[in-house]
């Protein structure tokens, strides 16, 4: 076991984050996150698009605020 | 001899159980009555210890069953125990864990592959056995190509999660590991399906294609594995039209916007293990609630304290955008890019892993990052939530080919592996 705490411990970081950067360099303009599971009859879901605000489409919430934009309930 | 006995006498030089359970006779008689079931650790059991493979839960008891180990109850199986992993599923070789890394069944020096190891071992080492387990970036068809078995992982969202302890919320899967393809189908068909506990489960039913065009993925494999490889496409060109293919932002992409999504997902996750309210709690008494939070985390293993570290810095304000958000709308891509293939070709395949299993002693000399390019083959799918799986091929140490289909189209992946198994 490692005798250092999680917030003192000296593990590599520093390769492995450089590595990440690469992402920096994909081409994303445009691009919007996926929301998975994909469905037969909706095969890419945006979960980035406006949610309609209507309620019997909402698991909580009262407000516009806390609007709930998950899937529906069964 | 009583599978019961057998699996304890097995785990006395392999260690591929964290627990065995007791010898009971099912009142359930079904359609899988005639298996054996073993758990991957992170699934959680009633009254049985459930760890996720990590010594901050050790002597965690939940006291309900995942949805999958009451579909498998119902259907009459005997389950024999809980699988050893890479600790909360993170690793490629079984070696992050507080506990003996479970030894390869074909080489005591050799890794069994990961994370689900101990559930592709003893799937090797036991006939009429399915081995439940997860996948989060390849760690069913990974460990099952090493050690020689079927493995499949289903789309993400045909297989209820609830009751697994997560590691990445948006990409973990819960598959199987088993002697044939056929036993892990059927089991396959017992877990699946539409639960009301687990809000991204999908209410359909998987579909089947015939096979006719097959892609081959662009892959850097050592010269064992590609000649297998090469021999087996040369079989399976007599019977389809095969060609070579490309996904050039895939291969760029994939693996780093993978760990991103995984290890900033996990940070949240783990964030819960405080040494309060599971496994052992220690005397926080005249303690600053920091100092204890550190003090009990000290248990978990360099590794899962990398993932915490890496996943908390790119969650953080000013750097989500950079990596989180940026890792999401890559798998955007990474999705586009396999649809559209998958209008050309009816399956993609590759080999599992670049390379056969190692020893323990050069899986450890590898570096962080030449350890997480080793699943270079296995997060395509993974990260797009993809039905794929893995049967044998070759002689000698085992080696693995992939085979990956559309989402949804999970028999068409089952078809080819029961088709070709223990023909390449």
């Amino acid at each position: 076991m490692n005798d250092k705490t999680c917030l003192e411990t000296d593990v590599e970081t520093d390769d492995v984050l450089t590595h990440f950067n690469k992402i920096d360099k994909a081409d994303l303009d445009n691009i919007t996150p996926t929301v998975l599971p994909v469905t037969a009859d909706q095969p890419l879901r945006d979960d980035t698009e406006e949610q309609p605000l209507d309620r019997k489409d909402a698991l909580h919430g009262e407000t516009e605020d806390n609007y709930f934009v998950g899937p529906k309930p069964r | 001899m009583n599978p019961h006995d057998q699996a304890k006498q097995i785990n006395k030089d392999h260690h591929y159980f964290t627990t065995l359970t007791p010898d009971v006779d099912s009142a359930d008689k079904g359609e899988i009555d005639d298996l054996t079931i073993s758990f991957k650790d992170n699934i959680v059991t009633e009254d049985v210890e459930t760890t996720a493979g990590s010594a901050i839960l050790d002597g965690h008891t939940p006291t309900f069953d995942a949805t999958v180990v009451t579909r498998v109850k119902q259907a009459g199986a005997d389950i024999i125990g809980k699988t050893t992993m890479d600790e909360f599923g993170f690793g490629s070789f079984n070696l992050n864990t507080p506990h003996t890394p479970p030894r390869h069944p074909d080489d005591d020096e050799r890794v069994t592959g990961g994370s689900s190891g101990g559930a592709a071992g003893i799937t090797a080492t036991m006939n009429d056995h399915v081995a439940i387990a997860e996948s989060t970036g390849g760690s069913i068809v990974n460990p099952a190509a090493f050690c020689g078995v079927p493995g499949f992982c289903p789309t993400y969202g045909l297989v209820s999660r609830h009751g697994l302890i997560s590691y990445a919320n948006s990409l973990d899967k819960i598959g199987t590991i088993a002697d044939t393809t056929d036993n892990a189908r059927r089991v396959f068909n017992t877990i699946r399906g539409y639960d009301e506990r687990d809000a991204t489960t999908l209410d359909e039913e998987p579909d089947t294609d015939e096979v006719e065009h097959i892609g081959i993925l662009p892959f850097n494999a050592d010269d064992d594995v590609t000649t297998a490889f090469n021999n087996a496409v040369n079989t399976l060109s007599h019977d389809y039209t095969v060609e070579h293919v490309e996904t050039p932002f895939t291969q760029e992409y994939a693996l780093p916007a993978y760990y991103i999504i995984s290890m900033s997902e996990a940070s949240t996750n783990l964030a819960r293990y405080t040494g309060l309210r599971y496994g052992p709690t220690g005397d926080p008494r005249g303690k600053h609630f920091t100092r204890y939070y550190t003090e009990m985390r000290n248990v978990f293993t360099d590794e899962a304290k990398r993932r915490i570290h890496l996943g908390t810095y790119m969650r953080m304000e000013g750097y989500r955008d950079k990596y989180y958000t940026r890792a999401l709308k890559a798998r955007t891509k990474v999705i586009n890019e396999y649809k559209q293939l998958f209008n050309e070709y009816d399956i993609l395949i590759t080999p599992t892993m670049p390379m056969t299993a190692p020893t323990r002693d050069e899986a450890r000399n590898l570096s962080p990052v030449e350890t997480y390019e080793m699943d270079q083959l296995t997060v395509g799918p993974n990260l797009a939530g993809l039905p794929h799986g893995t049967i044998p091929i070759g002689d000698d140490l085992p080696k693995g080919l992939l085979i990956i289909t559309d989402h949804l189209n999970d028999g068409t992946v089952l078809d080819f592996m029961q088709r070709h198994e223990g023909r390449l």
